[in-house]
């Protein structure tokens, strides 16, 4: 019981990671991703390919990170040169195009996955437990929050407030729209390719299916149901997105129909999101 | 100070610009005047690096500034306060004027600027905690001003401040105006399509027509010409509002 209970904690823990990195993009710089679980995917496929090709757990976990903003930057550069609708395009085109390049590559092992990732590793020791892993999980969801919190409030989330707000008048404050812009698809690609990387050595197998827009869209929807922008919305959007399906597991085939529907009935009597505009440091504050 | 010359700008195949050239002296105010889509917003844009001039030139102080991006023109001292006050409406008034002086490092300075602001336009510090979209149509263009001000730019790009304003309200506008130019010695490029109002304030005049500019001079030269008259004052027309 208790490794199933760890189970879902570890999964609601990187999809955290994951929504937290997307809000990056679409709640801090005000734009639209439909491709996030492309950068989710490399940075599965990257630190999985490079555990079994003889690296060490820190290492691959950080180049995941690395190489997968990398992409990041190279899907900004073209992209961003659009905005709204067409950048949601862009975005859906995208993830398509990378799920296909996982499904069509022969070192990614096709539609059939990639099989045999080394566990995580620490200090020469393999952590096979899963209350270590969900150690680790909590550990690195940590260090994002205190970063999203700094970044937040940091001259970088300043600019990408003003650009969220009003992007033309940004650049008249003399904000570098673009350079900023693409500095949110970097961040955001990078965090999301650690939770790819936590993910692949979490399960030791990934295949394309886990990295379609079925996933873009689930940590849309954390994003936007926990409230754009809010720290604390992205958390409780991945744990309560990961938690319903368990918890309606006994309507067996009907599971979707309310899961759907509690989206949408959310969506209509709290449009901004569980968090909306109030921050979690506010509500347990100061009371006038 | 500032010196266009021959400038061109094209919006993909239509030309706004054709050719225009014009000066500003250090505290001088001067005015472009003429009627929609002469591309008077084209040259202030085009002076701030919002919108890239295809050819000619744009000299600040005897520097090249045309090929430059807007946040360094901004930091070479040109400050744009855009048409239609483009405020950040979502963010709170003391949220505009911090994003005012984004370019600038010295925070000490800025708490300083913004107080200095704040007595410049006292409304602004009554509303400081206010969202800049629910301000009125005057208390926005105090803002905008305020905001590009905060950058402290050693010359002010003024698009069309009067847009929309009452005349009472336009009037106060034009005196704070009067005002920076006087007090601060700020240089000032203004664009109004109120050339009454514009011809009184300023040193200086340009009349922009389809993309070029057809006559220039002094403003008390402007007002008594035959031409300015019959097109944009309305000869004949008792000024009830002097």
């Amino acid at each position: 019981m208790s490794v199933y209970i760890f189970h879902v904690l570890i999964m609601m823990g990187i999809y955290a990671i994951l929504a937290l990195s997307l809000n990056i993009i679409v709640g801090f710089a005000g734009l639209v991703s439909l491709g996030h679980a492309a950068f989710f995917g490399i940075g599965a496929y990257v630190s999985g390919l490079l555990m079994i090709n003889g690296l060490g757990f820190p290492a691959a976990f950080f180049l995941s990170g690395i190489i997968t903003s990398l992409l990041g930057l190279c899907l900004a550069l073209p992209s961003l040169r659009v905005k709204d609708d067409y950048l949601a395009i862009v975005t859906l085109g995208f993830g398509i195009i990378i799920g296909l390049v996982f499904l069509n590559l022969e070192i990614t092992g096709g539609a059939d996955g990639l099989v045999g990732i080394p566990p995580v590793s620490l200090m020469g020791k393999p952590l096979y437990s899963k209350p270590g892993f969900f150690g680790l999980v909590a550990g690195v969801l940590v260090v994002m929050i205190v970063t999203m919190y700094t970044l937040k409030q940091s001259k970088i989330g300043r600019a990408w407030a003003a650009i969220r707000d009003n992007d033309v008048s940004a650049a008249f404050m003399g904000i570098n729209v673009y350079g900023y812009k693409t500095m949110a698809f970097i961040t955001s690609s990078f965090w999301a390719g650690l939770a790819g990387s936590l993910y692949a050595h979490y399960t030791a197998y990934i295949n394309p299916h886990t990295f379609n827009m079925h996933t873009s869209i689930m940590v849309l929807s954390m994003v936007v149901l926990g409230g754009i922008g809010s720290i604390t919305g992205s958390i409780l959007g991945a744990v309560l997105l990961i938690l319903l399906p368990e918890i309606l597991r006994p309507l067996a085939d009907y599971q979707d129909i309310f899961y759907g529907a509690l989206l949408v009935a959310m969506m209509i009597f709290r449009p901004q999101g569980i968090m909306g505009r109030v921050k979690i440091t506010e509500m347990f504050g100061r009371k006038k | 100070m500032l010196q266009v010359r021959n400038l061109h700008i094209y919006y993909g195949q239509i030309q706004a610009v054709k050719g225009a050239s014009l000066h500003v002296k250090p505290g001088e105010i001067v005015a472009l005047i003429g009627g929609n889509g002469a591309g008077k917003s084209t040259i202030l844009r085009a002076i701030s690096g919002i919108v890239k001039s295809t050819s000619g030139s744009i000299l600040l102080s005897d520097t090249e500034i045309s090929s430059l991006p807007p946040e360094r023109i901004l930091k070479n001292g040109i400050g744009h306060v855009p048409e239609g006050r483009r405020l950040f409406r979502g963010l709170t008034v003391h949220d505009n004027l911090m994003l005012g002086a984004y370019s600038r490092n010295d925070s000490a300075r800025i708490k300083n600027d913004i107080e200095t602001m704040e007595l410049l336009f006292p409304i602004l510090g009554k509303r400081r905690k206010q969202l800049a979209g629910t301000l009125s149509g005057g208390e926005q263009q105090m803002l905008a001003m305020a905001r590009t001000l905060m950058a402290r730019p050693r010359m002010l790009l003024l698009d069309e401040p009067s847009m929309g304003l009452a005349p009472i309200i336009t009037s106060q506008i034009y005196e704070k105006i009067g005002l920076l130019n006087k007090n601060e010695g700020l240089s000032i490029l203004l664009v109004e399509q109120n050339a009454k109002l514009a011809l009184k304030l300023a040193h200086r005049g340009y009349v922009i027509e389809t993309g070029r500019v057809v006559m220039e001079g002094p403003t008390s030269e402007l007002r008594e010409s035959n031409e300015i008259q019959r097109a944009y004052l309305g000869k004949g027309y008792r000024e009830v509002w002097e």
